[in-house]
Protein backbone atom coordinates (compact mmCIF):
# COMPACT_ATOMS: atom_id res chain seq x y z
CA UNK A 1 0.00 0.00 0.00
CA UNK A 2 2.68 2.51 0.97
CA UNK A 3 5.31 1.63 -1.52
CA UNK A 4 2.42 1.51 -4.16
CA UNK A 5 1.79 4.78 -3.09
CA UNK A 6 5.38 6.38 -2.96
CA UNK A 7 5.60 5.02 -7.09
CA UNK A 8 2.54 6.51 -7.86
CA UNK A 9 3.09 9.90 -6.25
CA UNK A 10 6.91 9.78 -8.26
CA UNK A 11 4.89 10.28 -11.76
CA UNK A 12 1.86 12.38 -10.60
CA UNK A 13 1.47 15.86 -11.24
CA UNK A 14 1.71 18.02 -7.70
CA UNK A 15 -1.40 19.09 -6.35
CA UNK A 16 -0.43 22.72 -5.42
CA UNK A 17 -0.43 25.21 -8.16
CA UNK A 18 2.41 28.05 -8.99
CA UNK A 19 0.37 30.64 -8.32
CA UNK A 20 2.21 33.86 -8.84
CA UNK A 21 3.12 32.55 -12.18
CA UNK A 22 -0.45 30.91 -12.91
CA UNK A 23 -3.62 32.44 -12.54
CA UNK A 24 -6.03 31.27 -9.41
CA UNK A 25 -8.75 30.03 -11.07
CA UNK A 26 -12.05 32.01 -10.11
CA UNK A 27 -15.25 29.91 -8.83
CA UNK A 28 -18.26 31.42 -10.49
CA UNK A 29 -19.89 32.30 -7.32
CA UNK A 30 -17.13 34.49 -6.32
CA UNK A 31 -17.28 37.33 -4.36
CA UNK A 32 -15.66 40.35 -5.41
CA UNK A 33 -16.07 44.22 -4.78
CA UNK A 34 -19.05 45.99 -4.42
CA UNK A 35 -20.06 48.33 -7.57
CA UNK A 36 -22.15 51.02 -7.68
CA UNK A 37 -24.57 52.98 -10.02
CA UNK A 38 -25.03 56.15 -9.01
CA UNK A 39 -27.69 57.23 -11.90
CA UNK A 40 -30.30 54.55 -10.14
CA UNK A 41 -29.49 55.35 -6.69
CA UNK A 42 -32.67 56.34 -5.29
CA UNK A 43 -30.78 57.62 -1.75
CA UNK A 44 -32.69 55.44 0.81
CA UNK A 45 -29.07 54.46 2.76
CA UNK A 46 -30.52 51.08 3.06
CA UNK A 47 -26.89 49.43 2.38
CA UNK A 48 -25.47 52.10 4.85
CA UNK A 49 -27.91 50.83 7.56
CA UNK A 50 -27.54 46.90 5.93
CA UNK A 51 -23.67 47.28 6.47
CA UNK A 52 -21.71 45.27 8.72
CA UNK A 53 -18.35 46.72 9.00
CA UNK A 54 -19.60 50.31 7.81
CA UNK A 55 -17.68 49.44 4.64
CA UNK A 56 -20.40 52.06 2.44
CA UNK A 57 -20.96 55.30 4.13
CA UNK A 58 -23.15 58.40 2.71
CA UNK A 59 -20.95 61.03 3.50
CA UNK A 60 -22.35 65.02 3.25
CA UNK A 61 -20.53 66.84 -0.11
CA UNK A 62 -20.14 70.39 -0.85
CA UNK A 63 -20.67 69.13 -4.69
CA UNK A 64 -23.61 66.65 -5.25
CA UNK A 65 -24.42 65.07 -8.09
CA UNK A 66 -27.23 65.78 -10.43
CA UNK A 67 -29.24 62.66 -9.00
CA UNK A 68 -32.88 64.55 -8.38
CA UNK A 69 -33.51 61.78 -5.74
CA UNK A 70 -30.41 63.28 -3.93
CA UNK A 71 -31.87 65.96 -1.78
CA UNK A 72 -29.44 65.74 1.06
CA UNK A 73 -26.74 66.12 -0.65
CA UNK A 74 -24.48 63.00 0.09
CA UNK A 75 -21.75 61.31 -1.56
CA UNK A 76 -21.66 57.70 -1.55
CA UNK A 77 -18.08 56.29 -0.34
CA UNK A 78 -17.16 52.62 -0.44
CA UNK A 79 -13.93 51.60 1.39
CA UNK A 80 -13.22 48.18 -0.33
CA UNK A 81 -10.59 47.45 2.65
CA UNK A 82 -13.03 47.35 5.21
CA UNK A 83 -15.78 45.51 3.51
CA UNK A 84 -16.02 41.79 4.12
CA UNK A 85 -18.10 40.68 0.59
CA UNK A 86 -20.68 39.29 2.63
CA UNK A 87 -23.57 41.11 -0.07
CA UNK A 88 -25.62 41.95 2.84
CA UNK A 89 -26.06 45.53 0.84
CA UNK A 90 -26.77 44.32 -2.45
CA UNK A 91 -29.88 42.07 -0.75
CA UNK A 92 -31.21 44.92 1.24
CA UNK A 93 -30.82 47.32 -1.99
CA UNK A 94 -34.71 48.24 -3.83
CA UNK A 95 -33.03 48.19 -7.34
CA UNK A 96 -30.15 45.45 -7.15
CA UNK A 97 -28.46 45.09 -10.35
CA UNK A 98 -28.52 48.31 -11.24
CA UNK A 99 -27.93 50.87 -8.13
CA UNK A 100 -25.82 48.42 -6.01
CA UNK A 101 -23.95 45.01 -7.37
CA UNK A 102 -21.47 42.80 -6.49
CA UNK A 103 -18.90 41.85 -9.52
CA UNK A 104 -16.41 39.33 -10.00
CA UNK A 105 -13.80 41.72 -9.99
CA UNK A 106 -11.09 42.05 -7.24
CA UNK A 107 -10.40 45.09 -5.42
CA UNK A 108 -7.21 47.19 -6.05
CA UNK A 109 -5.26 47.70 -2.87
CA UNK A 110 -3.44 50.90 -4.61
CA UNK A 111 -6.21 53.04 -5.29
CA UNK A 112 -8.16 51.92 -1.74
CA UNK A 113 -8.44 54.85 0.48
CA UNK A 114 -9.61 54.93 3.95
CA UNK A 115 -11.85 57.96 5.11
CA UNK A 116 -9.33 59.37 7.41
CA UNK A 117 -6.89 59.01 4.10
CA UNK A 118 -9.85 60.99 1.99
CA UNK A 119 -10.30 63.57 4.50
CA UNK A 120 -6.86 64.29 4.67
CA UNK A 121 -6.34 64.99 0.90
CA UNK B 1 13.77 14.79 48.17
CA UNK B 2 11.57 16.07 45.17
CA UNK B 3 11.66 13.55 42.44
CA UNK B 4 9.69 15.51 39.67
CA UNK B 5 10.88 18.40 37.93
CA UNK B 6 8.37 21.53 36.64
CA UNK B 7 8.86 22.35 32.72
CA UNK B 8 7.46 25.54 31.82
CA UNK B 9 6.79 26.07 28.60
CA UNK B 10 4.50 29.45 27.03
CA UNK B 11 2.88 31.91 27.32
CA UNK B 12 5.23 32.93 23.94
CA UNK B 13 6.50 29.94 22.50
CA UNK B 14 7.83 29.24 19.72
CA UNK B 15 6.41 25.64 19.30
CA UNK B 16 3.28 27.38 19.73
CA UNK B 17 0.85 28.61 17.48
CA UNK B 18 -1.32 31.32 19.95
CA UNK B 19 -0.27 32.32 23.69
CA UNK B 20 -0.80 29.45 25.90
CA UNK B 21 0.68 28.48 29.29
CA UNK B 22 1.77 24.69 30.29
CA UNK B 23 3.55 23.60 33.07
CA UNK B 24 4.72 20.10 33.10
CA UNK B 25 5.24 18.15 35.87
CA UNK B 26 7.80 15.49 34.58
CA UNK B 27 9.80 12.18 36.24
CA UNK B 28 12.22 11.61 34.01
CA UNK B 29 11.00 11.44 30.59
CA UNK B 30 7.25 10.40 31.22
CA UNK B 31 5.04 13.85 31.80
CA UNK B 32 3.20 12.88 34.78
CA UNK B 33 0.62 16.21 35.37
CA UNK B 34 0.36 19.15 33.38
CA UNK B 35 -1.19 22.59 34.28
CA UNK B 36 -2.36 25.04 31.67
CA UNK B 37 -3.22 28.41 30.97
CA UNK B 38 -5.41 29.88 28.27
CA UNK B 39 -6.66 32.97 28.82
CA UNK B 40 -3.92 35.34 26.97
CA UNK B 41 -6.20 36.27 24.29
CA UNK B 42 -9.13 38.88 24.54
CA UNK B 43 -10.24 40.01 21.74
CA UNK B 44 -13.14 41.69 23.01
CA UNK B 45 -15.75 40.30 20.68
CA UNK B 46 -18.82 40.02 22.94
CA UNK B 47 -18.69 43.65 24.01
CA UNK B 48 -18.35 44.54 20.62
CA UNK B 49 -21.51 42.45 19.47
CA UNK B 50 -23.15 44.37 22.42
CA UNK B 51 -22.27 48.05 22.08
CA UNK B 52 -20.89 48.69 18.39
CA UNK B 53 -22.88 46.49 15.96
CA UNK B 54 -26.80 45.87 15.74
CA UNK B 55 -28.54 42.38 15.55
CA UNK B 56 -28.60 41.30 12.13
CA UNK B 57 -24.50 42.40 12.04
CA UNK B 58 -23.65 40.10 14.93
CA UNK B 59 -23.68 36.52 12.59
CA UNK B 60 -21.11 37.59 11.03
CA UNK B 61 -18.79 39.38 13.90
CA UNK B 62 -18.79 35.82 15.37
CA UNK B 63 -18.35 34.29 12.11
CA UNK B 64 -14.66 35.78 12.78
CA UNK B 65 -14.06 34.18 16.25
CA UNK B 66 -12.90 31.14 14.00
CA UNK B 67 -11.82 30.83 10.60
CA UNK B 68 -12.09 26.93 10.71
CA UNK B 69 -16.01 26.56 12.56
CA UNK B 70 -17.18 30.30 10.51
CA UNK B 71 -20.44 28.27 10.09
CA UNK B 72 -21.23 27.16 13.32
CA UNK B 73 -20.64 30.60 15.11
CA UNK B 74 -22.24 32.35 12.70
CA UNK B 75 -25.42 29.58 12.13
CA UNK B 76 -25.33 29.62 16.27
CA UNK B 77 -25.75 33.17 17.01
CA UNK B 78 -28.58 33.35 13.80
CA UNK B 79 -30.63 30.78 15.23
CA UNK B 80 -30.77 32.55 18.50
CA UNK B 81 -32.06 35.56 17.26
CA UNK B 82 -34.23 33.86 14.77
CA UNK B 83 -35.99 32.26 18.36
CA UNK B 84 -36.44 35.83 19.46
CA UNK B 85 -37.90 37.06 16.39
CA UNK B 86 -41.45 35.93 14.88
CA UNK B 87 -40.77 34.24 11.46
CA UNK B 88 -39.87 30.45 10.38
CA UNK B 89 -37.36 29.07 8.30
CA UNK B 90 -38.47 27.12 5.31
CA UNK B 91 -37.65 23.74 5.33
CA UNK B 92 -34.52 24.54 2.54
CA UNK B 93 -32.93 26.97 4.01
CA UNK B 94 -32.78 24.16 6.90
CA UNK B 95 -31.07 21.79 4.46
CA UNK B 96 -29.04 23.82 3.22
CA UNK B 97 -27.62 25.18 6.86
CA UNK B 98 -27.01 21.14 7.68
CA UNK B 99 -25.52 21.04 4.07
CA UNK B 100 -23.18 23.88 4.98
CA UNK B 101 -22.27 22.57 8.61
CA UNK B 102 -22.05 19.02 7.67
CA UNK B 103 -19.51 20.16 4.92
CA UNK B 104 -17.73 22.27 7.13
CA UNK B 105 -17.34 18.87 9.73
CA UNK B 106 -15.80 16.93 7.08
CA UNK B 107 -12.83 19.38 6.01
CA UNK B 108 -12.66 19.95 9.71
CA UNK B 109 -12.35 16.50 10.47
CA UNK B 110 -9.41 16.02 8.09
CA UNK B 111 -7.60 18.99 9.09
CA UNK B 112 -7.45 17.58 12.51
CA UNK B 113 -6.67 13.96 11.13
CA UNK B 114 -3.50 15.35 9.03
CA UNK B 115 -2.55 16.89 12.19
CA UNK B 116 -2.45 13.74 14.17
CA UNK B 117 -0.88 12.02 11.65
CA UNK B 118 1.62 14.56 11.50
CA UNK B 119 2.35 14.11 14.90
CA UNK B 120 2.69 10.54 14.87
CA UNK B 121 5.90 10.97 12.65
CA UNK B 122 3.73 9.94 9.36
CA UNK B 123 4.22 13.75 7.48
CA UNK B 124 3.21 11.80 3.92
CA UNK B 125 -0.40 11.00 5.59
CA UNK B 126 -0.38 14.60 6.64
CA UNK B 127 -0.15 15.38 2.93
CA UNK B 128 -2.29 12.90 1.12
CA UNK B 129 -5.48 14.05 3.67
CA UNK B 130 -4.63 17.83 3.69
CA UNK B 131 -4.86 17.27 -0.57
CA UNK B 132 -7.71 15.44 -0.45
CA UNK B 133 -9.55 17.85 2.08
CA UNK B 134 -8.71 20.17 -0.89
CA UNK B 135 -11.88 19.49 -3.00
CA UNK B 136 -14.39 19.78 -0.04
CA UNK B 137 -13.21 23.45 0.62
CA UNK B 138 -13.39 24.11 -3.40
CA UNK B 139 -16.74 23.00 -2.89
CA UNK B 140 -17.67 25.36 0.22
CA UNK B 141 -16.14 28.23 -2.36
CA UNK B 142 -18.23 26.81 -4.85
CA UNK B 143 -21.53 26.93 -2.35
CA UNK B 144 -20.45 30.37 -0.60
CA UNK B 145 -18.37 32.17 -2.87
CA UNK B 146 -15.50 32.25 -0.30
CA UNK B 147 -13.35 29.35 0.88
CA UNK B 148 -13.14 29.95 4.56
CA UNK B 149 -15.47 32.99 5.87
CA UNK B 150 -18.89 31.85 3.68
CA UNK B 151 -21.07 34.13 5.81
CA UNK B 152 -23.57 31.86 4.47
CA UNK B 153 -26.20 32.00 6.95
CA UNK B 154 -28.25 35.10 7.35
CA UNK B 155 -31.63 36.05 9.71
CA UNK B 156 -34.39 34.01 7.88
CA UNK B 157 -32.49 31.88 6.22
CA UNK B 158 -29.43 31.67 3.87
CA UNK B 159 -27.80 33.80 1.04
CA UNK B 160 -26.94 31.50 -1.84
CA UNK B 161 -29.27 28.79 -3.49
CA UNK B 162 -27.28 25.71 -5.10
CA UNK B 163 -27.92 24.95 -9.04
CA UNK B 164 -27.76 21.78 -10.60
CA UNK B 165 -23.99 22.57 -11.31
CA UNK B 166 -23.39 22.52 -7.50
CA UNK B 167 -25.37 19.04 -6.93
CA UNK B 168 -23.13 17.34 -9.53
CA UNK B 169 -20.26 18.73 -8.60
CA UNK B 170 -20.91 17.86 -4.54
CA UNK B 171 -21.94 14.34 -5.92
CA UNK B 172 -18.95 13.61 -7.84
CA UNK B 173 -16.80 15.21 -4.61
CA UNK B 174 -18.03 13.26 -1.92
CA UNK B 175 -18.05 10.24 -3.88
CA UNK B 176 -14.15 10.68 -4.48
CA UNK B 177 -13.92 11.26 -0.95
CA UNK B 178 -15.60 8.26 0.34
CA UNK B 179 -13.13 5.95 -1.00
CA UNK B 180 -10.53 7.59 0.14
CA UNK B 181 -12.24 7.48 3.54
CA UNK B 182 -12.14 3.84 3.18
CA UNK B 183 -8.74 3.54 2.70
CA UNK B 184 -8.49 6.17 5.29
CA UNK B 185 -9.85 3.80 8.04
CA UNK B 186 -7.38 0.98 6.78
CA UNK B 187 -4.67 3.01 7.01
CA UNK B 188 -5.84 4.59 10.70
CA UNK B 189 -6.36 0.61 11.96
CA UNK B 190 -3.47 -0.80 10.90
CA UNK B 191 -0.60 1.48 9.70
CA UNK B 192 1.63 1.09 12.94
CA UNK B 193 2.70 5.04 13.18
CA UNK B 194 -0.94 5.80 13.43
CA UNK B 195 -2.58 2.63 15.06
CA UNK B 196 -0.61 1.12 17.48
CA UNK B 197 1.11 3.55 18.40
CA UNK B 198 -2.25 5.91 19.26
CA UNK B 199 -3.82 2.67 21.23
CA UNK B 200 -3.76 3.48 25.22
CA UNK B 201 -2.55 7.16 25.20
CA UNK B 202 -4.12 9.68 26.07
CA UNK B 203 -7.11 7.97 27.36
CA UNK B 204 -10.04 9.71 29.14
CA UNK B 205 -12.49 7.67 31.09
CA UNK B 206 -16.40 7.56 30.80
CA UNK B 207 -16.52 8.96 34.13
CA UNK B 208 -14.14 11.73 33.17
CA UNK B 209 -15.95 12.44 30.22
CA UNK B 210 -19.17 12.53 32.15
CA UNK B 211 -17.74 14.68 34.74
CA UNK B 212 -15.87 17.25 32.96
CA UNK B 213 -19.01 17.83 30.62
CA UNK B 214 -16.63 16.52 27.96
CA UNK B 215 -18.43 17.03 23.90
CA UNK B 216 -17.61 16.33 20.21
CA UNK B 217 -15.58 13.06 19.26
CA UNK B 218 -13.22 13.52 22.77
CA UNK B 219 -16.59 12.67 24.33
CA UNK B 220 -18.20 10.15 21.85
CA UNK B 221 -14.89 8.09 21.59
CA UNK B 222 -15.44 7.36 25.46
CA UNK B 223 -19.07 6.08 24.90
CA UNK B 224 -20.97 8.82 25.68
CA UNK B 225 -23.85 8.95 23.85
CA UNK B 226 -23.76 12.99 23.62
CA UNK B 227 -24.52 15.23 20.64
CA UNK B 228 -25.74 18.33 19.76
CA UNK B 229 -27.30 17.12 16.81
CA UNK B 230 -29.30 14.54 18.09
CA UNK B 231 -30.18 16.11 21.55
CA UNK B 232 -31.21 19.65 19.89
CA UNK B 233 -34.15 19.74 17.30
CA UNK B 234 -33.39 23.18 16.05
CA UNK B 235 -31.91 21.32 12.72
CA UNK B 236 -33.79 18.79 11.08
CA UNK B 237 -30.88 16.25 11.55
CA UNK B 238 -33.71 13.30 12.26
CA UNK B 239 -34.59 13.09 8.31
CA UNK B 240 -31.55 13.53 6.77
CA UNK B 241 -29.79 9.97 8.06
CA UNK B 242 -28.14 11.01 11.25
CA UNK B 243 -26.65 8.12 12.99
CA UNK B 244 -24.35 9.03 16.20
CA UNK B 245 -20.80 7.32 16.59
CA UNK B 246 -20.12 6.26 19.50
CA UNK B 247 -16.80 4.49 20.18
CA UNK B 248 -15.13 2.75 23.13
CA UNK B 249 -11.94 3.40 24.57
CA UNK B 250 -11.33 7.05 24.56
CA UNK B 251 -8.00 7.29 23.60
CA UNK B 252 -6.23 8.47 20.74
CA UNK B 253 -7.22 5.65 18.51
CA UNK B 254 -10.81 6.11 19.00
CA UNK B 255 -11.03 9.16 18.64
CA UNK B 256 -9.14 9.29 15.01
CA UNK B 257 -12.12 6.74 14.37
CA UNK B 258 -14.37 8.02 15.26
CA UNK B 259 -14.17 11.27 13.16
CA UNK B 260 -13.26 9.20 10.23
CA UNK B 261 -17.09 7.16 10.72
CA UNK B 262 -18.64 11.04 11.76
CA UNK B 263 -17.21 11.77 7.96
CA UNK B 264 -18.69 8.76 6.27
CA UNK B 265 -22.10 9.57 8.25
CA UNK B 266 -22.12 13.50 6.91
CA UNK B 267 -20.98 12.23 3.29
CA UNK B 268 -23.96 10.35 3.57
CA UNK B 269 -26.25 13.20 4.96
CA UNK B 270 -24.81 15.80 2.20
CA UNK B 271 -25.95 13.41 -0.27
CA UNK B 272 -29.40 12.66 0.98
CA UNK B 273 -29.08 16.00 1.23
CA UNK B 274 -28.48 17.32 -2.19
CA UNK B 275 -30.40 14.75 -3.75
CA UNK B 276 -34.10 15.48 -2.21
CA UNK B 277 -33.60 19.16 -1.86
CA UNK B 278 -37.23 20.59 -1.70
CA UNK B 279 -38.50 23.65 -3.76
CA UNK B 280 -38.29 26.93 -2.23
CA UNK B 281 -37.54 29.77 -0.95
CA UNK B 282 -33.99 29.94 0.57
CA UNK B 283 -34.66 33.35 2.49
CA UNK B 284 -37.92 33.98 4.35
CA UNK B 285 -37.78 37.73 5.85
CA UNK B 286 -37.97 38.33 9.57
CA UNK B 287 -39.52 41.51 10.54
CA UNK B 288 -38.71 43.69 13.22
CA UNK B 289 -36.67 43.61 16.19
CA UNK B 290 -35.95 40.40 18.72
CA UNK B 291 -37.94 40.61 21.94
CA UNK B 292 -36.03 40.16 24.73
CA UNK B 293 -36.61 38.21 28.28
CA UNK B 294 -35.48 35.00 26.26
CA UNK B 295 -32.82 33.55 28.52
CA UNK B 296 -35.24 33.37 31.51
CA UNK B 297 -38.22 31.08 29.88
CA UNK B 298 -35.65 29.55 28.26
CA UNK B 299 -34.93 25.10 29.11
CA UNK B 300 -31.91 23.15 29.44
CA UNK B 301 -30.97 20.63 26.47
CA UNK B 302 -32.91 17.39 27.31
CA UNK B 303 -30.60 14.84 28.68
CA UNK B 304 -29.31 12.34 26.42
Amino acid sequence: MGIKNALFNLFKKPQTLNYPLEALPRTPNYRGLIEYGEAECIYCLKCQKACPPEAIIFEPTQHPTANPKNKKSLEYTYNSLLCIYCGECVRACPKPNEALWQSDKKPSVQTAKTHQQKARD
Amino acid sequence: MKKTIQIPLGSQHIALLEPIKFRFECENEKIIAVDSDVGFVHRGVERACATKFSFDSVPYVVARICGLCAITHSLASTMAIESLMEGEVSPKANYLRILLVELDRIHSHLLCLAHVSENAGYEAMFMRIMGDREPIMELLELITGNRVQFDYVCIGGVNRDIDSRIVATTQTTLNTLKSKIQEYIAEFSSNWSLALKYKNIGTLSLEDAYRYNAIGPLARATGLATDVRSSSKLLPYDEVGFKIVVGESGDIYARNMVRLQEILNSIEMCRNIVEGLPEGEILTPFKGKPQGKRLQDSKPLEES
